[in-house]
């Protein structure tokens, strides 16, 4: 089921657009620019969505529901899906999308990772989710997997003469490029709103790139390519919305500050 | 405040791992153990492991490495020569053990990719096929004699004649590499991928390409002798027997062809792939398929025997004319000694 409705049609999708380009690095770039301007609706909602929540903590009712309901729990639970109710948001739509593309995004490095096809198993694999009469084995395998100073299938490490050790140059990039995106994307806290919200986005900020750094440090390089295609692609698709915070990577100096210095 | 904290970092670990789990890298085998053996032992590459076996009762002499790691990965079935055992791993270390203990004797470090099949030791040459597409020729302390740099991977184990060595690579080319200077003396096009060995018999190279072509091709020049097609990939050395040749296919059949002219004499459907090839016996060919179906197969063509083992057979099998080995994938029993009428012997677990 899973194999048939996701890893099947990316992988064809994917090794079909390698064909007509004939690298692997500028395919799964294509490939990865395509499935997230399909994705784009479910992205557009999500960004929608959570300006709404964004919004709703300036709401004087739901200030004052916080601090009337404080100490007890289910009342506030109950309080604020009144609120919603008659302010017609729906909580969970702003996750629902993000929930919904996680299975795609898993469907996407499966299907990278079986598409490289670095040994026997993998390549059996691959064989299988070929649709028959649409890729020819003979033309498709081996896959040229260099781009630029990479082989997609192993892990990414540039070498240069005089240096004893290979440095993860796309690890650098992917945790840069995904701690711009989760810091430009996040909204900025709203006077009055909890700390924990705030500090629990601080974390993420600070924890995703490690993880995403990790995963392109020990993955193969055609998956950390695709982390920075897709991180840039979601920076534009925000731009596009109208939705980066650049205060966020440069906060401007407040007038108190100014004045102290 | 602190259970959230926890919770995000739980969840982040969770993806981290879910993620890892789901590309297969890293810890994942991506292929199949394999198995080899003298009088006294058996040697089982077994994902992290290599094993020293005891051939009477499948007893642990000895393994390496000491402290397995889930990030070394071999697989490739291990080679004998003299007091040195060779194996090759997926990070591109070729090392040599002593087949004693086990202890290290040398390393060979230079290649960048995966040792997918056994190195092949012609005389005082080991010669190892590597993924990073070089076939690498050391001698028999780990120096480096030559190397030879095809189009792509080179999967599969080489043959020799004593002189050229024949190399089939993943870029389609069957190479055939002078002996002593590492010098390409000719190459063929065989339109599809090389995964699987040759077979060489008679000054003749029998082998099958991922399309499902078989060639003959003439040793001294490369030329194609005759062509047969069969109906799916082939991903081993045709077993040659009685001017027969004997060998599975992806389809999920065992071809029989007649190796003077490559006309097909017999076509024996099984249940599910054979990708591994096929053990001579003394009244038969015994070849295993995906669905742990093993068979023997008689020079007449016939079933002799079934047997069913838990997992999938993809791995080579093995005999010493008494004993077959069978490595399963994923089998409750990952080494499998048998006798030559498919009854256990033993097992490893």
């Amino acid at each position: 089921m899973w194999d048939t409705i996701i890893i099947k049609p990316f992988i064809n999708l994917l090794l079909w657009i390698y064909m007509l380009v004939g690298n692997f690095g500028v395919a799964i770039i294509l490939f990865t620019t395509l499935t997230r301007v399909i994705l784009y609706p479910l992205t557009a909602k999500q960004i929608k969505s959570a300006q709404a929540m964004q919004e709703l903590q300036k709401n004087k009712r739901y200030i004052e529901i916080q601090e009337k309901y404080k100490n007890d729990k289910e009342k506030l639970a109950q309080e604020q899906m009144k609120l919603y109710q008659e302010l017609k948001i729906n909580p969970l739509s702003s996750c629902l999308p993000t929930l919904l593309q996680f299975p795609i995004i898993i469907g996407l490095y499966q299907a990278l990772i079986q598409s490289i096809a670095s040994a026997p198993l993998d390549l059996l694999k691959l064989t299988r989710h070929l649709y028959p009469g649409f890729l020819k084995i003979s033309e498709l395998i081996p896959l040229n997997t260099h781009f630029l100073w990479m082989d997609l299938g192993q892990k990414e490490r540039l070498f240069i003469p005089g240096i004893s050790f290979g440095i993860p140059v796309l690890t650098i990039i992917v945790v840069i490029t995904t701690y711009f995106s989760s810091k430009i994307i996040s909204p900025p806290p709203q006077p009055g709103a909890n700390d924990q919200g705030a500090m629990m986005t601080k974390m993420m900020n600070l924890y995703m790139p490690i993880l995403m750094g990790w995963l392109a440090y020990s993955l193969s390089a055609g998956l950390a390519l695709y982390f920075v295609i897709s991180n840039v692609i979601q920076i534009l698709q925000y731009a596009i919305s109208g939705r980066i915070y650049w205060d966020n990577l440069f906060p401007k100096k407040n007038k108190t500050d100014i004045k102290k210095a | 405040m602190k259970n959230k904290v926890f919770t995000i970092l739980l969840t982040i670990s969770l993806l981290a791992i879910l993620l890892t789990a789901c590309t297969g890298s890293g810890t994942t085998a991506s292929s199949w153990g394999a198995a080899s053996f003298n009088d006294t032992k058996v040697y089982f590459a077994d994902n992290g492991t290599v094993f020293a076996l005891k051939i009477e009762n499948g007893n642990t002499v000895w393994s390496y490495p000491e402290k397995p790691s889930a990030a070394r990965i071999i697989l490739a079935a291990p080679v004998e020569v003299g007091d040195q055992l060779l194996v090759g791993d997926y990070s591109g270390l070729l090392v040599s053990l002593n087949t004693r203990d086990g202890s290290e004797n040398w390393q060979f470090a230079e290649a960048t990719g995966k040792y997918i099949d056994s190195p092949l030791v012609v005389g005082e040459t080991i010669l190892a096929p590597n993924s990073d597409g070089t076939l690498y020729a050391l001698d028999l302390n780990g120096k480096k004699q030559w190397s030879f740099s095809a189009g792509h991977s080179f999967w599969a184990q080489p043959v020799c004649d004593g002189k050229t060595v024949y190399a089939p690579s993943l870029d389609h080319n069957l190479y055939a590499i002078d002996l002593v200077t590492g010098k390409l003396q000719w190459k063929t096009d065989l339109t599809a991928s090389l995964v699987g060995r040759a077979t060489l018999k008679d000054e003749i190279l029998y082998l099958g390409n991922l399309d499902g072509d078989v060639f003959a091709l003439g040793a001294a020049k490369g030329n194609i002798v005759w062509k047969q097609k069969v109906a799916a990939g082939v991903w081993s050395a045709p077993v040659f027997a009685e001017g027969k040749l004997y060998f599975g296919d992806q389809n999920g059949a065992i071809n029989i062809l007649n190796a003077a002219d490559g006309t097909i004499d017999q076509t024996i459907e099984t249940q599910s792939p054979v990708l591994g090839e096929g053990a001579v016996l003394a009244d038969g060919i015994v070849f295993g398929d995906e669905n742990g179906e093993l068979m023997l197969i008689g020079f007449d063509g016939k079933k002799k025997w079934t047997r069913t083992v838990d997992g999938a057979v993809y791995s080579n099998l093995v005999t010493n004319g008494n004993m077959i080995l069978v490595v399963t994938n994923k089998g409750t029993k990952p080494l499998i000694a048998m006798d030559a009428q498919g009854n256990e012997i033993w097992y490893k677990e």
